[in-house]
């Protein structure tokens, strides 16, 4: 009943769109839904009336002039991050003998899909090379993701998993450039932070295997891959909008933490000695435990440049939380209810992330440590506000999210109340009840 | 001899070589479309203008990318605005659209002008109470006046989905309207 009166609504308006046809024509087409259609078609002729509304007459005289005098030449086609990679790539000699071309690995997963009856060739095809917010990126992420399942040794996954990582890469410059939204370009972040993950995995499956030699080879190329990585990031960053930046940062963070962590797992034989040692590493989207171990602690006395980069990290992620949490109210208003539940998760991971590393920043400078947290406590009073209305809002399946992400709320209050006990005022945020365990 | 109206491709391939006169000339082609657009999605004319100068130069930079066989260069604008707002909808608090309504430059007799931009008024502020996507459909179907298959282009949906969004919602706007009547009665 009601996806008749869309069609016949839709079907009226095309008709008076294209075929000029009046109401009364084509409330005559639908006898049934006559009065519902009469009122939504005379609203709809109201809102098209008003599509006469144009600029100021200063800004249509000026406007043109304006903008050519904002136009700046384009750079050059083909300096992009893939090129920049691929020579990279190129002049080291990395991964010739061991990395099977883009479309070789499409063939495979298509012959698999194909196999299983999906008739994958097409869709592999299709799907290599999109980006987020189409419709076949998720296609080309699973198929990456069989990819690497159908991979057997640890330097080829670790290989692939990299090559992924770069693809993210030209996603986000392509994202960046295009003008696509935030949401597209987070994926796009999530994507290259996972991806990382999974070269460090494959390095430290590789080291704990004792095949030392190979693991320390593998190690040395991928530093220097992330090395570069960090340096594109950086150079694309600074050209994008300053509202786009806070995602580049989170991918740099993720590449210095890749770096660190092959540093952690080489600690006494790496054969270019150690590096800067960025400790934003904690927040990682990287095995748990792989930080933990002795060689992966972070110095006692870190260098101050990178306790300042730690702090101006946990600054950004916190204005990110910000936006993921929007986000999370988006998808469930949009009745999207598994993106809620997954972009919540999300939340409740960040969250308990920037807790413990605020407490690693308190660790080496307690100043700096304390500031962050008073702004951190401050957001986190307006997200009990909002956590607690979601409760009553979402639908019955997803509140148990939702409480996951209230309890690591609670949990994160806790480290920060811990942290300073008399120099920030942490008291229940207004929104929150005050029983609440 | 001169093309007094060269088309949108000829437009865009001579400012994807650089020719600035060229872009100029699809911002003046298109400018009033996006304007529109975002005004009727904020309500605020100078923050309208600036946004809609953004849309331009993001375009500018990204315009050697750009892909007719998968999109319309008007769609493409649209597009490059949808995001835009949704970035700032994240990122700021709205702006209070209903103060600051104000119409500009519409019919040259001021009894139409007063009589339109009262009732455009009205319907802006109907509209500034709906859901976000409901205010998305709104503006895309009938104030910029794009069929179903530009608007699901732009918005990342099927036609079908369109179809259903927009029925909501118009009823959605329907009672918004009825509810500001009441109150003014």
């Amino acid at each position: 009943m009601k996806k008749s009166l869309d069609a016949a609504l839709a079907h009226s308006l095309e008709e008076m769109e294209r075929e000029n046809k009046n109401l009364e024509q084509c409330l005559d087409l639908y006898p049934q839904y006559r009065h519902e259609l009469e009122e939504l078609l005379r609203l709809a002729s109201r809102l098209t009336a008003c599509s006469d509304v144009q600029p100021s007459s200063a800004f249509q005289a000026q406007a043109k002039n304006r903008l050519q005098a904002k136009l700046q030449p384009r750079r050059a086609a083909g300096v992009n991050v893939r090129d920049r990679i691929r020579t990279y790539i190129e002049e080291r000699n990395i991964f010739r003998s061991r990395m099977k071309p883009k479309l070789s690995w499409v063939l495979i997963t298509a012959l698999v899909l194909m196999t299983l009856g999906a008739g994958g060739a097409g869709i592999a095809y299709a799907a290599d090379g999109s980006s987020p917010g189409d419709v076949l990126y998720g296609i080309d992420l699973k198929l990456e993701a069989l990819h690497l399942e159908l991979t057997s040794s640890p330097e080829e996954r670790a290989a692939l998993a990299l090559a992924f990582a770069e693809e993210r890469l030209v996603e986000i410059e392509t994202i960046s450039v295009s003008g696509a939204s935030g949401t597209d370009l987070q994926q796009a972040v999530d994507g290259y932070n996972f991806n990382i993950s999974q070269v460090a995995n494959e390095l430290a499956s590789l080291a704990s295997s004792g095949e030392e030699s190979r693991a320390q080879a593998l190690a040395q190329v991928l530093h220097a891959a992330l090395s570069t990585h960090s340096q594109v990031i950086g150079e694309i960053r600074a050209k994008v909008p300053q509202s786009l930046q806070s995602y580049f940062d989170q991918a740099i963070v993720s590449s210095q933490v890749g770096k660190h962590t092959i540093e952690s797992i080489f600690s006494e034989g790496f054969p270019e000695g150690r590096p800067e040692i960025s400790p934003g590493g904690p927040s990682l989207k990287l095995p748990e435990g792989l930080l933990d171990s002795e060689a992966g602690t972070p110095p006692e006395s870190a260098p101050s440049d990178a306790v300042s980069s730690l702090a101006t990290d946990i600054d950004q992620r916190i204005s990110a939380l910000d936006r993921l949490l929007a986000e999370v109210q988006d998808h469930f208003t949009a009745s999207r209810i598994e993106a809620g539940q997954a972009a919540i998760l999300s939340y409740k991971h960040d969250l308990e992330a920037l807790a413990s590393d605020l407490s690693a920043l308190a660790q080496h400078d307690e100043a700096q440590a304390k500031s962050i947290t008073a702004q951190f406590d401050s957001a986190l009073s307006i997200h009990a506000e909002i956590l607690l209305q979601l409760v009553d809002q979402v639908p019955d399946e997803s509140r148990p999210f939702i409480e996951q992400a209230l309890n690591a709320f609670d949990t994160s209050r806790q480290i920060l109340s811990d942290l300073f006990p008399e120099g920030i005022p942490i008291g229940p945020p207004s929104g929150l009840p005050a029983g609440r365990p | 001899m001169v093309d007094i109206n060269p088309s949108d491709s000829e437009l865009i391939r001579r400012a994807i070589a650089g020719d600035t006169d060229a872009f100029g000339a699809l911002y003046e082609r298109y400018m009033t479309d996006i304007y529109r657009y975002i005004y009727f999605r904020l309500g605020d004319a100078r923050v309208s203008e600036d946004l809609t100068g953004t849309v331009f130069l993001r375009v500018w930079e990204s315009l050697d990318r750009f892909q007719p066989d998968r999109i319309s260069f008007r769609s493409w604008l649209y597009r490059v605005a949808h995001n835009l707002l949704v970035d700032r909808y994240r990122t700021q608090k709205p702006v209070d659209r209903l103060d600051d309504f104000t119409l500009h430059d519409r019919q040259p007799d001021p009894e139409h002008r007063l009589i339109d931009d009262e009732e455009s008024r009205m319907l802006a502020k109907a509209i500034s109470h709906i859901k976000p996507e409901y205010q998305e459909v709104v503006s895309l179907r009938f104030i910029s006046e794009l069929s179903h298959a530009e608007t699901a282009r732009i918005m990342g949906r099927s036609e079908g989905a369109v179809r259903v969004l927009q029925h909501r919602a118009l009823e959605a706007l329907r009672r918004s309207l009825g509810q500001a009547a009441k109150k003014d009665s």
